[in-house]
Formats: structure tokens, sequence, C-alpha cells
């Protein structure tokens, strides 16, 4: 160290001899003063001394009290109000509560930095606003486990979890966070941009407990240009097209606002592959689709992993990504459940030679039929299927429905036409129940003293899609002389075709995604009832309901981010091994995963891709798909009114503020400032400023005290007395 | 003359005219009877001839007649003779204290007062000074009444003194003993009693003239011997006003007269305790008095001589009248 003016310095240290000389000069010199009442004095001495002891002893209390108090009220203590759980919560402290939002939209990134970054900032800076003794617990809104519960004191534990914490690739369940979260009375305090895809698909349905309170972060209002792949489905391989081509229909989505025409790229890579297809945006569209084809090798039946993606980065780049698998299969297997021999009502051909000309209308198709006998239904021939078409379902049997039931879950294509003969539908009920449609199937067919021809629309359904331009056409000449009715709760099922007076003639069923389908006929496949078998819109009719739905059953299972459940059966497996995805997210406890025999896996797939179930020898026995719910990647901004509503609608009291801010502004600018979203958000009220005051009286009390008990007091009493 | 006297000092410096206008009207009597030498107005602890009717007892053969009470015999048949008190002269007996913490004084000397050699050359009234000229007025006094008065300097026993008479001349001796007599040593008040008592046989009025800052214990023995032996008393408690006081205002060291060491401490800080102290002294003084049957009083030696002895023989006036009169 030096001295920028040492000569400062030097008489800086030389003023300290001026009150040293000023303290000897005036020092008195006292001379023995003689005097005859020692005794007395001495007496008196003794007494006087132990007076002041008493006195000076007071003065040290007061004193001590002044510095306990000081150092009280400068740790900022806290009155717990009278509802809070004091039994859990230590006397003198607060609890600070946060739900902090992990799900996929918050990867939204904005400048370089995340939605989800800056979340994990307020939530440090209001930690770093609690104090020593203070509780803090952190729910996440994805159903990965809590970061700190139950609400722990050791708030640099805490801090260190908070600044290791990772966002997830999940959709949102705030419904379950804040249930798990909130105490009656209590106040959670909800850290998130609430960005779209953190909302949800409606509002909150969990009740707050009484009195609670929800403390909310202001929603972003930064908008951003999102484009995000929906869905990516096989779709049934054109005629002609070779086999080791699949097309893959892509649907993509843009949010943002000032939506401009623009450019997308889809990639899709499927082994050493890759494929490119252009999506051109107009101005304000929001929604496009695009196929693109995948090669596979030639006559490869194996199964391959496919990655398909956006080129051009965005705000959110979790939804740009869309994994799949593609089997590699040549040809689709059609299983037709009929009894030989039928004819069809008219004579002539039955419903079965109808379908096979419809479904094998030249040779070298790849199309392959196989006719079973209904009393022969089981899972080795079921198993051999990628299609069934039932033409006599009277002669399935309930066990057989049921049969037919769990291999359309496991991906089956199930198409039922009544039988000719049908003079009832009594064979439906088993169909309705095993499949749980919901559906109503007249008990007796229709018999229309006109035949109906078929409604047309301009809209079809998506299985549909390929002939859709011809389908007005090719339906105009269909007649349909005798049918069932079909009553279809609304979202059971869709109507592939629909009579004039909207019964529906050909109805698919609702699935999940990647199951198999259930089609149903309600006129038979057969002239008598209808003339569409010897109409051209039959051949492209049954094709495409089969190949559409046979390509859009997914190999293997598919799952959102967080499951921890296969979802469906994988016979054999014990391990899923991550194989193709986001990479960098994956360390070698999520690249390869445990599962028990009943489907239950080690650990919640996190990892968005492509999971290969191995038996115990490492062998393949199926695949899992992980994709991103693109629903809750959205990134649009939510508006406050609408934030506050959704928790309004929890029956609580909701209040928003920059818990971040405050929390500074708490600890420096406004020490005695209450009212604070996280002063409010700690279950109690300060009581510093008594604690203030108390130290102010204490200070009056002692310059009292020391002045009685001050030889300057015992001068002006002797004087008096004198 | 002993050596070093004072020349020029005069016996009449110690009554100061206001002390013996004060004194004059009073008639010093002994609250006991003790018996004198000379007639004089004191009660004599013997009944036989004397002025003053004292009690009847019954005729016995042998008596004479002179003193049958007649008018006693006309009303009741029988004969009584009358006994009379003789008065006789007071035996007075003035010791002075002469120890070391006799040399402590704060006032600044009158003229006109009157020296002793402890107060010379520090010009100041000590409390030596001040027992001398009470001692002085009260044996004026007494040999104004024709009563026999001795004095004596003590300190750790008797050092000096004048033997009693009651000549008006003696007056100037006994002045001269208390003028030239040194300060020194400490009160061994057992030894002063036992040596008092071995010169006065008779019944004597012993007057105490000191600080009394001994330890209340050694002057209740002394005391004690006195009562035994059928003695008055009277302790004159000298003290200097700063003593009763402690009106000093500065921190010193408090060095002791008679060898009591140092203490150093702020009057100011003590004054509240001393004074409380002293209080609880003088009480105890009293109470110890009064417990024989002696007389106190407090002399101050700022004050004037003159109204503190006057009330003191007031005191003891009223008393004697109160008992005569039973």
């Amino acid at each position: 160290m030096t001295l920028a003016t040492p000569w400062i310095a030097a008489v800086g240290a030389l003023a300290v001899l001026f009150p040293i000389m000023v303290h000897l000069f005036f020092r008195r010199r006292t001379h023995p003063v003689e005097w005859a009442a020692m005794d007395l004095l001495r007496e008196a001495v003794r007494r006087a001394e132990r007076h002041r002891k008493l006195k000076r002893l007071a003065l040290l209390v007061v004193r001590c009290l002044a510095l306990v108090i000081a150092g009280v009220a400068i740790a900022g203590p806290m009155l717990l109000k009278e509802s809070a759980p004091e039994a859990s919560t230590p006397r003198g402290s607060g609890e600070l509560i946060i739900v902090l939002d992990d799900c996929v939209a918050q990867r939204c990134t904005i400048g370089g930095v995340t939605a989800f970054e800056r979340s994990r900032t307020r939530a440090l800076n209001a930690l770093d606003g609690l104090s020593q003794g203070d509780r803090i617990g952190v729910m996440r809104v994805s159903s990965a486990e809590p970061l700190v519960w139950p609400p722990s004191s050791d708030l640099i534990s805490a801090r260190a979890v908070l600044q290791a914490c990772e966002p997830t690739f999940e959709a949102p369940s705030l419904d379950e966070a804040i249930a798990s979260s909130m105490k009656p009375s209590g106040t959670v305090c909800v850290v998130s941009e609430f960005r779209r895809g953190s909302l949800g698909d409606g509002p909150l349905t969990v009740a707050a407990e009484g009195g609670s309170r929800v403390v909310i972060s202001p929603p972003a209002s930064e908008a951003c240009v999102n484009t995000q792949i929906v869905a990516a489905n096989l779709v049934a391989r054109p005629p002609n097209t070779p086999r080791s081509l699949w097309p893959l229909r892509v649907t993509l989505r843009r949010e943002g606002t000032f939506l401009q025409s623009s450019t997308s790229v889809v990639e899709a890579r499927c082994g050493e592959s890759r494929s490119v297809a252009r999506v051109e945006w107009a101005e304000g569209q929001v929604e496009a689709r695009t196929e693109v084809f995948v090669q596979t090798p030639l006559d490869d039946t194996g199964e391959h992993p496919l990655r398909v993606s956006l080129a051009e980065p965005d705000a959110q780049p979790s939804d740009n990504t869309w994994f799949g698998v593609i089997a590699g299969s040549p040809s689709i297997h059609v299983g037709v459940i009929t009894r030989e021999g039928g004819a069809g009502l008219t004579g002539g051909e039955g419903p079965s030679q109808w379908i096979d000309r419809a479904l094998q209308p030249q040779e070298g198709g790849d199309i392959e039929i196989e006719l079973i006998d209904p009393a022969t239904i089981d899972n080795t021939r079921l198993g051999r299927c990628d299609a069934v078409i039932i033409l006599r379902p009277d002669l399935v049997s309930t066990q057989e429905w049921t049969l037919l039931a769990n291999r359309s879950a496991a991906g089956l294509v199930v198409i039922v036409a009544p039988p000719s003969e049908a003079t009832s539908s009594l064979w439906s009920d088993a169909m309705v129940n095993t499949f749980a449609l919901g559906w109503t199937l007249s008990r007796e067919p229709h018999d229309g003293a006109s035949p109906q021809p078929l409604s047309v629309t301009k809209e079809s359904a998506a299985v549909l899609a390929r002939i859709a331009p011809e389908l007005s056409e090719l339906s105009r000449p269909i007649l349909v002389s005798r049918w069932f009715d079909l009553s279809m709760p609304k979202g059971s099922g869709t109507s592939l075709l629909t009579l004039n007076d909207g019964t529906p003639l050909v109805a698919m069923a609702s699935r999940d995604r990647g199951t198999g389908a259930l089609v149903l006929f309600t006129s038979a496949v057969d002239l008598g009832w209808n003339n569409l078998p010897a109409k051209p819109l039959m051949v492209p009719l049954l094709q495409e309901i089969i190949r559409q739905s046979v390509a859009s059953v997914e190999r293997g299972g598919s799952v959102e981010p967080g499951a921890g459940h296969l979802g469906r059966a994988i016979p054999r497996a014990t391990q899923l091994v991550h194989v193709l995805g986001e990479t960098a997210s994956t360390t070698s406890a999520t690249r390869t995963i445990s599962v028990d025999p009943g489907g239950r896996l080690g650990q919640a797939l996190i990892v968005p891709g492509v999971y290969q179930a191995q038996d115990s020898t490492g062998g393949g026995v199926g695949w899992l798909v992980v994709n991103v719910n693109p629903d809750a990647a959205r990134v649009a901004p939510t508006s406050t009114e609408t934030v506050v509503g959704m928790f309004r609608s929890m029956g609580c009291t909701v209040a928003q503020g920059d818990i971040a801010t405050d929390a500074r502004q708490d600890q420096s600018d406004r020490p005695h400032d209450t009212e604070t979203p996280v002063a409010r958000a700690l279950q109690g009220r300060s009581l510093a400023v008594w604690f203030f005051w108390a130290l102010v009286g204490i200070a009056l009390l002692e310059t009292m005290l020391a002045r009685f008990a001050s030889d300057g007091s015992t001068l002006s009493r002797g004087g008096e007395s004198a | 003359m002993p050596d070093g006297a004072p020349t020029s000092l005069r016996a009449e410096q110690y009554l100061a005219p206001e002390t013996l206008a004060q004194l004059a009207p009073f008639e010093l009597r002994a609250k006991l009877i003790a018996e004198g030498a000379m007639n004089g107005h004191h009660v004599s602890p013997r009944q036989g001839a004397a002025v003053e009717f004292a009690s009847h007892r019954q005729y016995s053969s042998g008596d004479g007649v002179r003193h049958v009470d007649w008018k006693v015999f006309a009303r009741s048949d029988k004969l009584y003779i009358k006994q009379f008190q003789q008065e006789t002269n007071l035996n007075i007996a003035i010791l002075v204290d002469g120890s070391a913490s006799m040399q402590y004084g704060t006032l600044t000397t009158k003229s006109g007062w009157g020296g002793t050699k402890a107060q010379r050359g520090a010009n100041r009234w000590t409390k030596f000074d001040h027992a001398t000229a009470i001692a002085a007025a009260l044996s004026f006094l007494a040999l104004t009444q024709r009563d026999r008065v001795s004095v004596g300097v003590f300190s750790d026993g008797i050092r000096a003194g004048v033997r009693g008479s009651s000549s008006q001349d003696h007056w100037r001796g006994i002045v001269r003993c208390l003028a030239t007599e040194p300060l020194r040593g400490a009160v061994q008040w057992t030894k002063v009693a036992d040596q008092a008592l071995s010169k006065h046989h008779h019944r004597t009025l012993f007057v105490l003239l000191s600080d009394f800052l001994a330890p209340v214990d050694q002057v209740r023995g002394a005391l004690a011997r006195l009562r035994h032996r059928g003695h008055d008393a009277i302790l004159g408690i000298v003290l200097d006003h700063e003593e009763i006081t402690f009106s000093m205002d500065r921190e010193a060291p408090f060095e002791g007269m008679e060898g009591e060491g140092i203490i150093a401490t702020d009057a100011r800080t003590v004054r509240e305790a001393y004074t409380k102290v002293l209080s609880e002294h003088l009480h105890t003084l009293d109470r110890l008095a009064r417990g024989f049957g002696f007389d106190n009083a407090l002399f101050d030696s700022h004050k004037s001589v003159g109204p503190a002895l006057a009330a003191l023989l007031s005191k003891r006036e009223a008393f004697n009248r109160r008992r005569v009169q039973r």
C-alpha cells in the first residue's frame, strides 16, 4: 500500500498529539487532603461504590438490550398470520412456494435467452430476497420431480438446484403443480412467461384452498414467429410407386403476428437417405401440408427410424423435429373374413368377389388377400394381417370381436360390412360394445322406396384425401337402396360417405393416434343393397381406406415426453435404447431405460426421439417414438387478463407483480415496504418497524440511565443537598 | 508558665462577648447529687442539715425535736422528723480530646478568636480550638458558681491537666493548659476513662469534648465505666463544618490524620453516602449517651460556641427543674 500525499498523513499523525497535550495540560494535579473522619469516609466510599455498581449493571443491561433489539430489527422479524400453519413453519420465518414453468413452451428463445432462463432468473432473485430462516419450495409445471419439496430453509442448496435445472420437452401440468403446492391461506408464486403452450388445453380445474393466493409473474409480451411440425404421417404409396419410397404427409403450422409470405424447407432423413420438400407460405397463412418421399433400402423389410425437421431455426426449436419409424413391409396383407361360396343376393358375385376385385384390380399389386373363415379367427391369422374385412359379422362371436378389438388397438385395420342376408343388426351389438364405439345401428335395415344417392360435399375425410378431387364425380352414380341407419355421438366417428338424408354410408371410428382403424359400411357389399361394388368408386374407396389406414398406423408406440409407461405392450421388451433424437439432451441415464413386464419405465422419457425396445438378449422387439406435443410448444404470448382470469377461475385471490424486481427492491430500496408481492408472499408481517421504535425507546432509556448513573448526576444531587 | 506558651494570648480571647451574654442567665446544675467541698447551688447526695426540705421520717427515740414537723403532728398526732438536702459544690472535669484528628479545621481564623498551638501556623480554626473555647466557657461559668473545675487533655491517655479548683484565677490556668498542649496520637477511650476515674473519686460531671470519630464500642466502654461509678457526663461532639457537610467539590486522595492511610475518591460522588454515614454515627452516639443518661450536643466549629452551649445548658436546667418539682 502507498500514499498519494504522504505529507497529509504526517500532518494527521502529528495532529493526534494535540488532544493528548490538551489532556495532559489540563489534567488536575491533586494533592492529598488531610481528613480526620477517615472511618466515616471509608464506609461512605464502600456504600457509594456498591450503589454505583448497581447503576452501572443496570446501564450494562440496557445497553446489551439495545444491541439485541438492533440485531433483531436488522434480521427482519416477521409475525406469522394466525391462519398460517405454525406447526410446520418455524416461528418468525416466512415460506415462499414457487411453481416454475419448465414445460416445452418455455424453450422459446428470444435474443439467445430462453423463456425458462428468464423465469429461472426471476425465481433465483426471489430466493435471494429471502432471509435466513425463511423456507422455499419449488414445484415444476411438468411432470418431473419437484426441485425443492417439501419447503426447505437451506437456501444455498435450493439456489444450486434452481441454477442446475433445465426445461423439459413436456406439456404443462399446471393443475397438478398448483394442487400439489397450494396450502390453505398460503401463497403460490407461478413463475412463467405464460406463452400459449404453457396454458394447456383449457381453464384450470384445480380448486383453490380457502384463503389461498396466487402471485403470477408478468406474462411475456414479445411475439415471435414460430413454425412447427404438427404431424408427419405416412400415407399410402400411390400406385406404381416404388416400394422403397414412402410418402410422408407433413402438416406445418405457423404462429406469430404479421405472418408474411415465406418458405419453409422440410427435410426427411431415414438412415442415409435425405429428402427435402419446400412449403411456400402465403401472407397470413397459418397451416400448410406437404408430402416428402422418404427413401428406404429396396425390398428392405426392416424398420427404420425417421427424422423430419425444418431446416430454418426459429424461436421454438423443440417443435421443428418429428420422429417416426418406417416399417419396410413390401405389401399389405388383407384378411377377408367370410364364409366360402357366398353369392350375392342378386346372384352373381358375392361380397368377397367384389372385395377381391376392388383390392386386386390387376396382377402384381401390393395387396395380398387371405380368406379367413369366421370360425377360425385367432391371433395367428390376425397377426399376419394389416387389415381385415369382415363380410360376415353375424358369424363372429363376442370372443372374436374382443380379439379383433385388441388387435385393432395394436394397429389392425378392421372394416365391417353387413352380410348380404342381414335382416337385423343384432351382430352389431358385440362390435359396438367391444370397440366401445357408442354407436347405434338400427335393428332392421332401411328399405328405401327409392334408392338414395350419396351426398356430395366438398370436404372429405383425410383418409380419402388422395381421391378427394374426384370424389364428387365418383360418388354421383352411387345409389343405395338398403342400409342400416347409424347414429354416432359427436366425436365418436367420421362419415366418409354420406347418403343424401345424412345417414352415413361409410363411417370411420375416431381413434387414438397410431392405433388401428374401424370402418363400418352401413350397406352390404352387394348389388342388392347398393350399386357401389359395380361402380368405379369402389376400387379407390376401398384401397384408400385400407392403404391410408394401414399407413397411418405407427409401428411400435408413440408417447409424449414425460411418459413413464410404454403406452402399449411391446412383448419381451426389457429396455429402451435411444437411437435417434436430441442427443445433446441425453445422458447415459436417459439413453437406456429399463422396462418392467407391465410396461412401466425405470424413468420417464424426457428426450424426444426414437427408442428401440430390446429384449434381454439385446435384440430389437419393437419401437417407441417420443414426439413433442405441438400444442404444448406454442409460443404466442398471452394477455395478462387471460392469464389472471385463468387463475381466478380457481377461486383464489390473484396478484401480479415482478417477483424478482420486488425482491431486489425489498432488499435495498424499500427495506420497510411490506406491500411487495414477495413480502406478501411470505406468510408473515414485518415487525422491523416496531423493533426500530423499541430501539429508540431503549436508546432514550440508556441516555437517561447513563445520566443517572454518571458522576455528573451525583454531582448535581450533591450540590443541591449542600 | 510553660516554655513556648503564647505570651501574647489572653484568656479572655476565648470568651467572646456573645458567649458570655448567652450563658450568664443559666446556672450550671448537675443532674446527679454531687458531693462538694463548698456550699454551692448543686444538690448533695447526702441528706442532712441543709437548707432545702427533702422528706419526712418517723420520729425515733433519741432524735432532736428541732426538726419535728409540728404541722404534721397537729394533723395526725404522729411525730415526724423533716429531712433536708444539703447543696454542695459541683465537681466538673472537662476532658478535651488532644488527638491528631482534632487538628482538622477549615475555617479561616478571625481576629480575636484566640489560637492554640494546634492552630497556630495554619491560620485555621481547628476542632481543638473550638473544643478549648467550649471548655473555657464552661469552666468560666462553673467557676463563677464556685464549682470545682479540672481540665485534662487526652489522646492515648490523659496527657496533661489542671487539678480541680474553684478559684476564679483557676480559669487562666485552664486556658493556659489548653493553649499549650500539642495534638498527637489517637484516642484510647478505655484508658482515658480509667485514668479519669482514678483521679475523681467523688461524683463528678465529666464534660467530654471530642470529635468522637473513634469506633463506638470504645466510647461505649468509657461511658459505661463513668456510669458505673455514678458519674454524670456531657458529650460535646466537636466537628468541623466540612466534616458535617462534606461540601468539597474535587477529586483528591484523602489522607488520614491519625495514620489511617489514603482513600482516593471524588468527594462529589460519595457526598450523599458520607452524610448518611455521619448521620448514622451521630445518631448512634446520641442513643449511646441517652442510654447511659448522659447529655450530648453537636458543636459545629464554624459556628459560635454560645448558642449551642446555651441550648445544652437550657436542656439540662429544664430537666433538673422537673426533677426537683417531683
